[in-house]
């Protein structure tokens, strides 16, 4: 008996949904699987961009990646956003809901960056403590995102990886891998990417970021990767991308992060497909006939 | 160092302050300068996005100071006052108040009521959706059950007085962003703003759009005295003292075509 393989779809790889695509996605409705949005930006009671919400909400899968929820907050968590967020999440019923390793609130201020944290015995207890009351609040699994880092601290009781790992264990939470995070706080901290994916914990890895990044002097002849997600996936980025599915073997959602100087949503979408593309051939997966209709379009 | 001293002592220096001797000495051993340049990527990161921030908020206010003052501005009010939670609708709100208390804008009086404008659209652009009466809810009451009844206003509508002419200080800022003018260019064939005349304003929002009205006294007085919790006949009572020309018809037409009214309330 025969069976043809499984082909890969686009079903699986998302975009960041941006406010100057709406119209555009509505009505053309691209042949993407699905869009990721901050909550932090559909907070308000109403309005405009809850109507645009709603009717792509109702077309694609959604996956609501939080950045305001301050999981490495020594505070604990503001539960009035955990309510707004629980509101959202009723409301929009997103496939996945995501948050970063990283604080950004304390003493009532709220920095609205991902901030680093060392990561020690006391931060891993803030963080798991903080996982278990946001996944208790919201009723379900969280993936938690490992951030881009600029500076290191001396104390170090885990490595990323080890303390992902731990917290994993600890609060059955799950892992959304940004490999171009990776990328950039290995340049920046001066570690191997690569080591980094082979002790990755890919087992717990629920969906992937891939996103652009720049280089920036920090000083005289010394380079800094800033995580801008103001360009195309880098070449080493779509690299260690290769190098992650090898390790990971089966097809995971993939999302492209693009930010500052949005594009046309066609560009958006071709990265999209190259990620699929990338997949399929780590995979030795075909790529669905849809996949090769629009490459071919494309050209 | 503990984690909560830690973040306390990461975000002061974000905002400005000097970094403490303690959280210095908690990163790796890096010079001077690439530890301060290193800092200043997460502090650079923090104070822009806050300053696009405020400038989404208030575009009438950045044109009218131009980049590099409202850049200046916009810095020393986020030092002053970060953000108290994620959600960014919720971001900016005391920008007006500021601006009215700070050195280099206090004497400039009619900005903090350009201010309050453009917080009065964010504020409607974000309201909560709700349906307002249609006008059979107007006209199937008989008058004087109408004129005994409180109203629940729309969310998205507000009310500003300003001694100053800010609905036309905004017009005109839109046609200069259109023209790529600045607020004084004299522009052929327009008459030129008195900024010292006094305007009323509703602003409120019609399906999805953003819509500025300007109102009489007696309009102004009795819409006030309705989001107050007057009874109809009780704003009726106070417009006209307020405004002899104030006339109840024109009134009530007004709250039916603004969608003002959402629902009447019981005693």
């Amino acid at each position: 008996m025969t069976s043809s393989p499984k082909r890969l779809s686009l079903d699986g790889f998302g975009l960041g949904l941006k406010a100057q695509h709406y119209d555009l996605i509505l009505d053309q409705r691209p042949a993407i699987g699905w869009f990721e949005v901050h909550p932090e930006n559909f907070m308000g009671d109403g309005g405009l961009s809850h109507r645009y919400l709603d009717e792509i909400g109702s077309h694609y899968a959604l996956s609501l990646h939080a950045v305001g929820v301050s999981l490495g907050s020594a505070d604990g968590l503001d539960t009035q956003h955990l309510n707004v967020l629980k509101q959202l999440i009723a409301r929009y019923r997103p496939a996945r809901v995501s948050e970063h390793l990283s604080w950004n609130r304390v003493g009532g201020v709220c920095l609205n960056d991902l901030l680093p944290m060392p990561y020690t015995e006391q931060s891993l207890e803030i963080v798991c403590d903080n996982i278990d009351s946001m996944q208790q609040a919201l009723g379900r699994q969280i993936l938690l995102e490992n951030p881009s880092v600029y500076i290191q601290f001396k104390e170090q009781a885990y490595s990323e990886v080890d303390f992902l790992a731990k917290v994993v264990s600890k609060t059955g939470c799950g892992l959304l891998l940004d490999v171009n995070n990776v990328e950039v706080s290995s340049r920046n901290c001066g570690f191997d990417a690569y080591q980094y994916i082979n002790h990755f914990p890919c087992e717990a890895v629920g969906e992937i970021h891939l996103a652009g990044h720049v280089e920036k002097i920090l000083l005289d002849d010394q380079v800094i990767c800033i995580d801008d997600h103001g360009s195309a996936v880098k070449e080493s980025v779509w690299a260690l991308y290769r190098h992650t599915m090898a390790k990971i073997g089966v097809p995971v959602p993939v999302l492209i992060e693009w930010d500052t100087n949005i594009p046309e949503f066609s560009v958006l979408f071709e990265q999209a497909v190259l990620a699929c593309q990338a997949m399929a051939e780590t995979l030795n997966m075909l790529v669905d006939d849809r996949v090769t209709e629009v490459v071919a379009s494309a050209h | 160092m503990r984690i909560d001293e830690l973040q306390q002592a990461f975000a002061a220096g974000l905002l400005g302050g000097e970094l403490g001797a303690s959280l210095k000495a908690s990163f790796i051993d890096y010079s001077d300068e690439e530890r301060d340049a290193r800092f200043a990527v997460y502090r650079n990161n923090v104070m822009y996005a806050l300053g696009e921030g405020l400038a989404d908020l208030y575009p009438t206010i950045k044109k009218l100071l131009g980049e590099e003052f409202f850049n200046g501005l916009a810095a020393c009010y986020n030092r002053a006052h970060p953000p108290r939670q994620a959600a960014m609708v919720l971001f900016g709100r005391e920008f007006p108040a500021f601006i009215s208390t700070f050195e280099h804008t206090r004497d400039l009086s009619y900005l903090r009521d350009v201010a309050q404008l453009d917080l009065a659209r964010h504020v409607a652009y974000y309201a909560n959706d709700e349906a307002s009466l249609e006008p059979d809810a107007f006209s199937s009451l008989p008058p004087e059950v109408f004129a005994a009844k409180r109203v629940a206003v729309h969310s998205a509508c507000q009310l500003l007085s300003s001694p100053y002419a800010i609905m036309s200080i905004w017009e005109l800022n839109q046609q200069s962003t259109e023209s790529e003018e600045g607020v004084g260019g004299e522009e052929s064939g327009s008459q030129p703003l008195n900024v010292d005349s006094p305007e009323h304003i509703l602003v409120m929002r019609q399906g999805y759009k953003i819509q500025m009205l300007r109102i009489t006294d007696g309009l102004y007085a009795f819409l006030l005295a309705l989001k107050n919790s007057k009874t109809v006949v009780g704003a009726f009572e106070l417009a006209m003292a307020k405004d002899e020309s104030f006339n109840p018809a024109d009134a009530i037409a007004l709250l039916i075509t603004s969608g003002f009214v959402v629902a009447f309330l019981d005693e």
